[in-house]
């Protein structure tokens, strides 16, 4: 298992796919955990719960600490469609909400850039975030969702369309 | 996590609102009102430890000030299976207690249910408790199982005392609460439970009553849509004499249309004149919330809500609330 993910990292920064398949990649989410962390696969709804903070821990008792892209990111505004199913406005409530009834200790860490989030998951064990799959290195952890990852039929993490964007 | 002297972070939230009040209760003016400013202050210790306090700031009948520490809680996390916490908590009986504490910013109403009303405001259950509160996952899948065990002091009842146990207690015996709910992966956004919270109490003045209150619910929330629906049974059993049931429960219902947000709510409480602690100050009252919430920013909202309330041998009410609310 491990050896596809590394070919499929190193795949994607050499270069050594079509054309086609990188603009694919280009165009979806990879979710990325600490390399120490040995998670595999993650439906998509225990990665909403992981994001949502309603699962606060691994199976390995590591405390999780969720990791987002900056509010207006086409990152940030895909992962909220796809998987906290709300818009900008929404997910601000919602951990306001989910602080004060002490259902979790604090929202989502934020990074600016792609650089960001592979230095804080590398570096922090329980940490689990996203990138775009072309930004992938080997630096993190490719995690399958359902059972997939980027570039294979039924992954359910596209970017969505500047069109998409608007429509929260 | 840590500030720049080593010491633990401190997170700093506020709310509060503003309200215009008309009701047509004898004796009672229209005023303008300051509601609560609600201090929400947390802070994490290390990776499994951290405190959470709400400290609330609120005007009296009297128009003075008062000044209340309405939850203040030390949490260890060690896991998704427990979550304990020691200090002063909101019990958790039903749904909307823990749902929703003090910031009216939260809650689509301009105000809670009158069965989970707070203590000084005649509200009629022990909401706020003092003692150990423990919550976490029970393994079941996708069923979504969570469970609630709480010891605390309980509510004293003691007629013109204050209503929560906060440094001592009447009696030896604690009250306790335990609870199950599902979150059920299926349907997210929706919950179902039940609790059951029991104490003796031994209010001044009165014979010993044991307290047991049974609560279940189902309620389905998403950001767009919320159907709230609580029911409540309150037995009290005073020694040597028959058990009284009060029941109540409330359905609410909104959506959001852009900004606004409309809500519809009826509740229902019948106390019988025969309980030993509620009697003829609760009696029976019932009737339907209409209002509309209005989004003026993401963190400030304007509610105009009406209220008819029927009681069993009085007047009917009819109030108006407009509210400002807000989160800083």
């Amino acid at each position: 298992m491990w050896c596809r993910y590394v070919t499929f990292a190193i795949a994607v920064n050499v270069g050594l796919v079509s054309v086609g398949w990188a603009q694919g990649l280009e165009q979806q989410l990879v979710i990325v955990v600490n390399k120490a962390n040995p998670v595999e696969n993650l439906p998509l709804a225990d990665l909403r719960k992981i994001f949502l903070g309603e699962q606060r821990h691994w199976e390995n008792g590591e405390k999780i600490t969720v990791v987002m892209r900056n509010p207006g990111q086409s990152e940030r505004i895909a992962m909220l469609q796809h998987v906290y199913k709300m818009s900008e406005t929404d997910f601000a409530r919602y951990f306001l909400k989910a602080t004060f009834t002490g259902m979790v200790s604090s929202a989502p860490k934020v990074f600016a850039t792609p650089v960001g989030v592979r230095k804080f998951v590398r570096t922090l064990p329980g940490a689990i975030g996203y990138l775009r799959a072309s930004e992938l290195d080997q630096s993190v952890k490719p995690v399958r969702v359902d059972g997939h990852l980027p570039g294979e039929a039924g992954y359910p993490l596209p970017l969505l369309s500047t069109s998409g964007a608007n429509e929260f | 996590m840590f500030g720049v002297l080593g010491t633990p972070a401190l997170q700093l939230r506020g709310y509060g609102d503003v309200q215009y009040h008309l009701s047509d209760r004898r004796g009672e003016k229209s005023a303008f009102a300051l509601g609560q400013l609600d201090l929400f202050i947390t802070s994490q210790l290390s990776d499994d430890v951290s405190v959470l306090s709400e400290l609330v700031l609120e005007g009296g009948d009297d128009n003075t000030f008062g000044f209340e520490i309405e939850r203040l809680l030390l949490q260890y996390a060690p896991s998704d299976y427990l979550n304990i916490g020691v200090g002063r908590y909101h019990t958790a009986i039903g749904y909307y207690n823990t749902a929703y504490h003090h910031g009216t910013w939260f809650q689509t109403a301009t105000g809670r249910p009158f069965l989970f009303a707070f203590e000084d405001e005649d509200g009629i259950l022990p909401i706020h408790n003092v003692g150990v509160t423990a919550t976490g996952r029970v393994p079941s899948g996708k069923l979504g199982l969570h469970y609630i065990a709480e010891v605390g002091n309980g509510r004293p009842y003691s007629p013109g005392e204050e209503q929560v146990g906060n440094i001592t207690d009447n009696n030896n015996g604690k009250a306790v609460n335990f609870g199950l709910f599902a979150r059920p992966d299926w349907v997210p956004g929706f919950q179902t439970g039940v609790s059951v919270y029991r104490d003796r109490l031994t209010p001044k003045g009165l014979r010993s009553i044991g307290q047991t209150i049974f609560a279940g619910h189902a309620v389905y929330q998403t950001p767009a849509f919320e159907w709230l629906n609580e029911e409540l049974v309150i037995r009290h059993d005073p020694r040597r004499q028959s058990s009284v049931h009060t029941a109540g429960f409330y359905t609410q219902l909104s959506q959001q249309f852009g900004k606004f947000r409309p809500y519809f709510r009826y509740q229902y409480l019948n106390a019988p004149g025969s309980d030993p602690l509620f009697g003829q100050d609760v009696g029976r009252r019932h009737g339907p919330t209409l209002g509309l919430r209005y989004e003026l920013t993401d963190f400030a909202a304007l509610k105009i809500q009406y209220d008819h309330t029927a009681r069993r041998a009085r007047r009917s009410l009819n109030e108006m609330t407009l509210q400002a609310a807000f989160a800083f």
